[in-house]
């Protein structure tokens, strides 16, 4: 089979027609311009993962009824409706620093759910 | 109160807070003037990641990006002036600038040597392409749509139709999906789509999301609320084809039509402004037609990446600086720039023989391969190697001066096709 991916490790976003087999093994890659272009398609034919942005409910902002998070690394996509369900039951309270963790191991991938900015 | 500025820049989005910043680190008396209640700009509702690897050298959503730049800037002497919305700039005799704005205390001028505008883009609506049909509830354009969800915990509508494949509509068809809201299609006038493929792949293929190229939307249909949509295909010059149209049921439409430079104080106060662009007419230094005001960012052209627009407000800021501080050299020997179709536009309008020049522009179609060429007179002086370009991506050409040695008043940048699209 073959799929045309887009790599996102850089600005580059090199476009890469892959074909694979059945067992979704990489058998030929072109138009990536360096290695990590093919580790991305690796991952991507197998279980694609993606950085999840989302938001979550601040009790006490000054001007921001809401706090912006998103997973500290890439998870992978099938548990961005979980997550997403997770965030959605939480409130959270400021201050609240850039980085802190807000929701720890999401989902057990060992990725943390981090805020993506101050709120005073 | 101060009331006495080397450098007063106009917005408190990535570009006004990364020319304050490089500003005040050439040792120059800064004010920023900004409208919200908190710096960050449109930043703030772009919660999304995919900024900052090329100037952080790591993938950040808007808000860690446009907090980066606050701790930048809390570090430094800049005076900030939040809730604060300009009026208008006025020129004084003795060459200095008053720049006049209103906030809670009333209204305050204050007098400056020099002035950045970095007040960035609205959003075109509605009225601007003139869809017809019912003047309903339920058309936002698709930034209003994002600070709805992102920043006011409010929900625009549950069933939407986006007008528009530029990067903010292709980035809300995913927001809405995450969210449990219903995106029925991404539809595209021409036929190609707009926005980076990245967000082709990631907004609209992850949720099975479809995008209609060479389709628009041709009437709103409604009574107090928006009901439906007809969409219709148009042809190759873009006129909708009879007999195409279709009824998308949706209680929300959003557009992503692109954005208009907000630049009314620019021009009340004399700044010339590129019809391309609706941005200021800049030279190299980035300063307006106006002496001692400079322009950068997305209210100059519209920039594809924060990055961009921070490298080069940085160098504005400091271009503020140094005429405020009296160390610019006049320029010796001025070279006009310009581009033939399908380049659409140059910034800078002018550049200098004797210096590199970073020549940013931006194709008006999809080119499969060409050549950049760079003419002087009858003379070329460059010519590139063949590559695509696309016009969902801002361009930087790259001149070194040694090739402007040879350049008489103007230099001309053309696109030499092999195979066009």
């Amino acid at each position: 089979m073959k799929m045309r991916i887009c790599c996102t490790t850089c600005p580059n976003e090199c476009e890469l027609d892959v074909e694979i087999d059945e067992n979704k093994k990489i058998l030929s890659a072109t138009g990536n311009k360096c290695p990590r272009g093919l580790a991305f398609a690796e991952k991507e034919v197998v279980d694609p993962v993606r950085v999840l942005a989302s938001t979550v409910k601040v009790d006490n902002g000054a001007h921001n009824a809401l706090l912006p998070v998103r997973t500290k690394e890439a998870i992978p996509l099938r548990y961005h409706f979980e997550v997403m369900h997770q965030l959605e039951q939480m409130e959270v309270s400021a201050p609240i620093q850039m980085g802190d963790v807000i929701l720890p191991n999401v989902c057990d991938t060992g990725v943390d759910v981090i805020a993506s900015r101050n709120i005073r | 109160m101060k009331t006495n500025y080397d450098v007063i820049v106009i917005g408190g989005g990535p570009a006004g807070m990364a020319a304050a910043i490089e500003a005040d680190k050439k040792g120059a008396q800064v004010a920023l003037v900004e409208r919200n209640e908190e710096l960050g700009g449109i930043l703030n509702q772009c919660i999304h990641p995919g900024f900052g690897l090329k100037y952080f050298k790591e993938e950040l959503t808007g808000p860690e990006y446009a907090q980066r730049l606050i701790n930048e800037l809390e570090k430094t002497k800049v005076e900030v002036f939040l809730s604060s919305m300009v009026l208008e700039i006025n020129h004084l005799e003795n060459g200095n600038h008053l720049v006049s704005f209103i906030n809670e205390e009333g209204r305050l001028s204050l007098e400056t040597k020099a002035i950045v505008l970095a007040m960035g883009c609205r959003e075109r609506t509605r009225g601007e392409i003139k869809i017809p049909g019912a003047r309903v509830a339920g058309v936002y354009t698709a930034g209003l749509a994002q600070r709805y969800i992102n920043m006011d915990n409010l929900k625009p509508g549950t069933r939407f139709v986006i007008l528009g494949s530029g990067d903010i509509g292709l980035i809300m068809a995913r927001r809405l999906s995450l969210e449990g809201m219903k995106v029925e299609g991404v539809y595209e006038l021409m036929p190609y789509a707009n926005g980076l493929f990245r967000n082709i792949k990631n907004c609209l293929e992850d949720f099975g999301i479809p995008l209609h190229l060479s389709t628009t939307v041709t009437r709103v249909i409604g009574k107090d609320r928006v009901e439906a949509v007809e969409v219709t295909k148009v042809d190759e010059n873009l006129q909708p084809i009879d007999g195409t149209q279709e009824i998308i049921p949706c209680d929300t439409l959003l557009l992503s039509i692109g954005l208009i430079p907000e630049n009314e104080i620019s021009s009340k106060a004399g700044v010339a402004l590129n019809p391309a662009t609706n941005g200021a007419i800049v030279d190299d230094n980035f300063e307006t037609s106006v002496k001692g005001i400079f322009s950068c960012g997305n209210v100059l052209h519209v920039h594809d990446l924060a990055d961009n627009v921070t490298q080069e407000a940085e160098k504005t800021g400091r271009n503020a600086a140094s005429y405020a501080l009296g160390e610019t050299k006049e320029a010796e020997a001025k070279l006009q720039v310009s581009a033939n179709f399908p380049i659409g536009y140059t910034v800078p309008s002018t550049t200098q023989k004797n210096q590199n020049a970073s020549i940013y522009f931006r194709v008006r179609k999809p080119i499969e391969e060409a050549e950049m060429v760079i003419t002087s007179g009858d003379k070329e002086i460059f010519r590139g190697k063949p590559r695509s370009y696309k016009p969902s991506i801002m361009e930087c050409q790259m001149v070194p001066a040694k090739l402007l040695e040879n350049a008489t008043d103007e230099i001309t940048l053309s696109l030499e096709m092999k195979e066009s699209a």
